[in-house]
């Protein structure tokens, strides 16, 4: 990874948290978490009610939630640059455009962490309760779960990204890779696969990001799936920088 | 001008055809992927999404290929999909380490032909009732499997049980693989069986108390009466286990037959009750007969005492309502005993237990080992109370009234609480009640109808081979209505018993995997905090308990809403932890941002 774009990250990084938005996204992400995994949702009951020790709901939940969390977080990294033509001035220093995607993509990585980092609090709750004689809190699943987390987040922070290099409106950017990524996690449901024709569903389920996290929620990480988050990351981000080095020429 | 519209028109369809090339590798990728790259890790730390040992020893040792024929239903309502996965996974996973030997072949009953062959087989779906969108309807569930290898006899596992489905499957696997499973015989005056009609369930005849606990264990053994006319004949050589359920008036040929059983090796399961109770809780003291032999082998079970303890559970009771009617309450039953892990109810050493989490045992006797135990055997204690138990002579009312706590504590045998043995193992070289003596003659009880015995060139054994026992001081979870209720941790450790006595430790090891991990009893910690001790093992007399325990019923209440304000504050900590976190970095950043300026703003200034 090039100084460039560790540049690029931290400068974006920083960006985030000068002003209140992150603060306000990362409070309702983490309450939103907590309360869905506390009084349950999501076809899981509350913690209490279930009495059992493990973050099953929590990892069950990541996927919906981040479906909303990752659009804000990625909306503005190229629309907003576009709009103010700061962009043009970002292209012009001398950095490849790759640098320049990766900087963005590890800043809106980083933002992530911070906010999965906020769930730990549960995290340490869940295994102070199941610190009981003969019982403790399994940290296999849990180790698992945080590292699909940061996959399944890598990857639409990626498709986020791309969306926000084809836009110069942050609010367009937004609904479109919320729309995105909805269609994604969508087309691997049942019921949807159901009602398509036979030789569509493999396609399907095959890109979709909605059988990917099922497994880790158990305890079993997928080298399929880890494969298949590496390779949405690396197609999106090519992708965005296509289209942002399309821009340098026009 | 033209040129140049035409280049950047040329250059945006080179990056259309890029991207949608890109999108088109990674869909080819993953769909390549999804088909052929088979590993995965199992993050669990007892690897319970992985097959166990016992799985695979069991595969291992199939002589043949076998053929699972999994009646699966293919499109699963949504809401059924996570519950079932693991089981389906697990399925995938046999045959995948099988290494060609197991071949699963994916029939979908929702094709007319298949479910009639379903049904042949006695494969029966399940209706569950799913939303679909704007309604309810009801979706019919296959999950049945029929497996079959060489020319052994087939099983069929009607609907796999998705909470065990890994001890199912190996199950019925090693009972296909098997040419002759043990032979498990129930000595007991139960009456008989009565004829089967074929295809058609039937609920347990009267009287057959013990009928659940032999259809659970038909699935992997054969399963016999040796029925009341056996009574004082030999015990079959045949005969692995012997169950003596609720054991009643055995004489001592009788004693003697089941003495010399264990000294030819075979093992042995007493489910012995010193005291029985009917519904109505009207009390039977029994004979059981054999207090004898059990003491020849270091094992006595007090006849005159019962075990009550502080963790229990509770019991439906009807009672009056003053405004008219009846009303239902449920209230803690002291002789109803809640053995769990947390009140160190398991041995941790044995297969059997140390992996279970609770059980519940009624109107239990409790068990001794006595100091002249003879050397060659070892006695492990299974199943004990918790420490805030007490053996109570009171026996005969012991009717769930207000007044119960009151006459079991005024006959408490010892005013100290203790941790009273409810099950014990015996392993080792066992000697026998009847050594150097002549057989017993059979008496009248034990002839009835037969032939009489010749037992005049009858060697007896003096002591036995290396062999196993083990004695519950409860039948009760044995009865049908526990075994083949909801609950099924009774069925889990009877299993996991007579798989022990069977030497069987293949299903032990899978039976007991995957326990819900339970979390901290914040209810019982409430309580404890208003000084009721669930598990002290302080002195307490009894009107101490007595007090203590009208004390509980009062501030049972106050308990509940102090564990409901422990759950609401540590539920409020994690959702306004990280906000106030949030709120404390974005101030401190304000600040610095804003020295930072101000310093800035300085330093130019003086600069000017």
């Amino acid at each position: 990874m090039s100084r460039a774009a560790l540049a690029i990250a931290g400068r974006e990084f920083r960006a985030y948290w000068d002003s209140p938005i992150a603060y306000v996204f990362l409070a309702i992400f983490s309450g939103v978490t907590a309360s869905v995994f506390f009084d349950g949702g999501l076809g899981f009951p509350g913690f209490f009610a279930r009495q059992i020790a493990d973050l099953r709901p929590l990892f069950v939940a990541l996927p919906m939630l981040f479906l909303v969390l990752v659009p804000l977080i990625t909306m503005r990294l190229w629309a907003e640059e576009r709009r103010t033509g700061t962009e043009e001035l970002l292209l012009t220093f001398p950095i490849r455009v790759r640098d320049a995607v990766v900087g963005k993509f590890l800043a809106a990585w980083a933002l992530l962490s911070t906010a999965l980092a906020l769930t730990l609090l549960i995290t340490f709750t869940v295994a102070w309760l199941a610190s009981i004689p003969g019982s403790s809190l399994d940290l296999g699943p849990v180790l698992g779960g945080y590292v699909a987390a940061l996959l399944m987040g890598g990857a639409y922070l990626a498709i986020g990204l791309f969306v926000s290099a084809i836009t110069q409106h942050q609010i367009i950017a937004a609904v479109v890779s919320v729309f995105v990524l909805l269609l994604l996690f969508y087309i691997g449901d049942p019921e949807f696969l159901a009602a398509l024709p036979e030789w569509l569903r493999a396609p399907c389920e095959a890109i979709s990001t909605l059988p990917r996290f099922k497994g880790v929620s158990r305890g079993v990480l997928d080298l399929r799936d880890v494969a298949y988050y590496l390779s949405m990351m690396v197609v999106f981000l090519s992708a965005n920088g296509v289209v942002v080095d399309s821009r340098r020429w026009r | 001008m033209a040129a140049t519209r035409s280049a950047s028109l040329h250059a945006l369809l080179n990056h259309i055809l890029t991207v949608a090339l890109l999108v088109a590798i990674a869909v080819v990728a993953n769909l390549i992927l999804s088909r052929h790259l088979d590993a995965r890790v199992d993050l669990t730390d007892d690897g319970s999404n992985t097959l166990s040992a016992g799985t695979i020893h069991t595969i291992q040792r199939l002589p043949d290929r076998a053929r699972v024929r999994a009646f699966f239903t293919k499109e699963l309502p949504p809401e059924a999909v996570p519950a079932l996965e693991p089981a389906l996974d697990i399925v995938a996973q046999i045959e995948r380490a099988s290494g060609g030997k197991v071949a699963v072949d994916y029939l979908d009953p929702s094709k007319a032909d298949i479910a009639l062959e379903a049904k042949k087989l006695g494969i029966t779906p399940i209706e569950a009732q799913v939303r679909r969108k704007d309604r309810s309807e009801s979706a019919t569930i296959y999950f049945g499997v029929e497996i079959r290898c060489a020319d052994r006899p087939p099983k069929v596992i009607p609907f796999v049980d998705i909470r065990n489905a890994e001890y199912e499957l190996a199950r019925a696997l090693k009972a296909v693989g098997e040419e002759k499973p043990t032979l498990v015989a129930f000595l007991s005056r139960e009456p008989a069986e009565p004829p089967q009609i074929p295809g058609v369930q039937m609920p347990p005849a009267e009287g057959r108390l013990f009928q659940g606990l032999r259809e659970l264990l038909k699935d992997r053994y054969l399963v016999r009466d040796l029925g009341e006319t056996k009574f004082g004949e030999p015990i079959p050589a045949e005969v692995g286990v012997l169950v003596l359920p609720r054991p009643e008036k055995l004489d001592e040929r009788e004693v003697f037959e089941i003495d010399q059983f264990v000294m030819r090796g075979g093992r042995l399961l007493i489910l012995a009750d010193a005291h029985l109770y009917d519904g109505q809780f009207m009390h039977t003291a029994v004979d059981m007969g054999l207090e004898a032999l059990l003491g020849k082998w270091g094992v006595k079970i007090p006849t005159d005492t019962v075990v009550v303890d502080q963790s229990h559970q509770r019991i439906p009771v009807p009672k009056r309502n003053p405004r008219g009617g009846m009303t239902q309450l449920f209230l803690g039953y002291l002789p109803f005993l809640r053995v769990s892990r947390q009140t160190g109810g398991f041995s941790d050493k044995s297969p059997i237990t140390k992996n279970l989490q609770e059980l519940s045992l009624l109107w239990a006797s409790p068990l001794e080992i006595l100091a002249d135990k003879p050397a060659g055997l070892e006695i492990e204690p299974l199943i004990q109370s918790s420490r805030a138990a007490w053996r109570t002579k009171e026996v005969e009312n012991l009717v769930p009234d207000e007044q119960l706590e009151r006459r079991v504590a005024e006959k408490f045998t010892s005013p100290n609480p203790a941790q009273e043995k409810l099950a014990v193992a015996l392993v080792g070289k066992f000697p026998s009640l009847f050594a150097g003596k002549t057989p017993p003659a059979v008496t009248a009880v034990s002839t009835t109808s037969r032939p009489a015995l010749d037992d005049s060139k009858r060697e007896v054994l003096a002591l036995s081979q290396e062999t196993r026992v083990i004695v519950l001081g409860d039948s009760d979870l044995a009865r049908n209505e526990v075994v083949m209720g909801r609950d099924r941790m009774s069925a889990t450790f009877l299993g996991n018993v007579v798989d022990w006595l069977a030497l069987d430790q293949d299903l032990i090891s899978i039976r007991s995997r995957a326990q819900a991990r339970p979390i901290r009893d914040l209810d019982g910690e409430a309580l404890q905090s208003l000084g009721i001790e669930e598990k002290g093992s302080d002195v307490i007399d009894i009107q101490e308990l007595i007090k203590r325990q009208q004390e509980r019923e009062q501030k049972s209440r106050e308990a509940k809403d102090l564990a409901d304000a422990k759950r609401t504050r540590i539920k409020a900590a994690n959702i306004a932890g990280p906000v106030v976190l949030l709120l404390a970095a974005g101030l401190l950043r304000l600040g610095l941002r804003r020295r930072a300026r101000r310093l800035a703003a300085e330093a130019s200034s003086k600069g000017m």
